[in-house]
């Protein structure tokens, strides 16, 4: 089912209010840093 | 005591992975967990789902440039160091079946991709939508900024072209897209490819197959181990 919402700036999407926070995730430990696009695109 | 089919992995494991289109570690890591979960003998207990990420939400919609080009320019990266970036990539993609063409890639919004998957999620056709998005972006060099072009990807895959058009037209699917993000927010994601395995554990990256391992190792242990 799709969702039929229309926005007006159809540049980007902005994130809505967060709710309570969840539990924290465990993390894997990794080799290293690598491997990742950062949320600002550069990519390592 | 190890899970069954009556016991406490009776439920799939659920692994919620957060990607962009245009990431090309995303591509990469999409094809190592899938190659893991291949490998892991309760791979048929294990759940996929997507969620929306966006590497550059400020790119001008519609629009589509050589995504070297946008690097170079973005980040003054000497192009020899692209390429030898890139060339490393393309060699563990090879490894994965993978068919990086990076000179034709194109950097694009990819809200509109987006719409797509969460379309293709409604026909229950979200894993092979993002597969073809990818190859699209990384093998193809198609512009994923194109109604057309994703129209024609949707109707590839068997959903209906008009309604695949008429999502992006109406800009469909913006709710849904605003919770992955509302939600990566939640969990502090700041890069993409991000795992989240049963909603406790996760990793972070195109990391190698032996950590994807290892993740679905200790989830299904954690399964095994929590009360039925």
């Amino acid at each position: 089912m799709q969702s039929s919402n229309v926005v007006e700036d159809d540049t980007q999407v902005e994130a809505e209010a967060a709710e309570p926070a969840p539990a924290p995730l465990i993390m894997l430990e990794t080799p290293d840093d690598s491997g990742v696009c950062a949320v600002d695109g550069w990519c390592d | 005591m190890s899970g069954s089919v009556f016991g406490p992995a009776a439920e799939p494991i659920v692994i919620d992975v957060w990607s962009d289109v245009v990431c090309p570690f995303c591509y990469l890591g999409n094809a190592v967990l899938k190659e893991a979960v291949d490998q892991f003998p309760h791979g048929s207990a294990v759940q996929v789902r997507y969620h929306s990420f966006q590497l550059n939400p400020g790119f001008p919609v519609g629009e589509a440039v050589l995504a070297d080009d946008y690097l170079a320019q973005q980040y003054g990266m000497p192009k020899a160091q692209i390429e030898a970036s890139h060339a490393q990539l393309a060699a563990r993609g090879a490894q994965s079946g993978l068919d990086y063409r990076f000179p034709a890639t194109m950097m694009i919004n990819t809200l509109d991709a987006h719409r797509m998957i969460h379309l293709a999620k409604a026909h229950d056709a979200e894993p092979a939508m993002v597969d073809r998005l990818f190859r699209a972006e990384f093998t193809d060099g198609l512009n994923l900024a194109d109604h057309g072009v994703l129209a024609d990807l949707a109707a590839e895959l068997g959903l209906d072209r008009a309604e695949a058009l008429k999502a992006l037209e109406t800009k469909a699917y913006e709710q849904d897209i605003r919770a992955d993000l509302a939600r990566a927010r939640e969990l502090g994601i700041s890069g993409v490819p991000f795992f989240v395995f049963d909603n406790k554990r996760a990793v972070s990256g195109a990391q190698p197959i032996e950590l994807f391992r290892q993740a679905l190792d200790v989830t299904w242990q954690d399964r095994a181990a929590s009360p039925a």
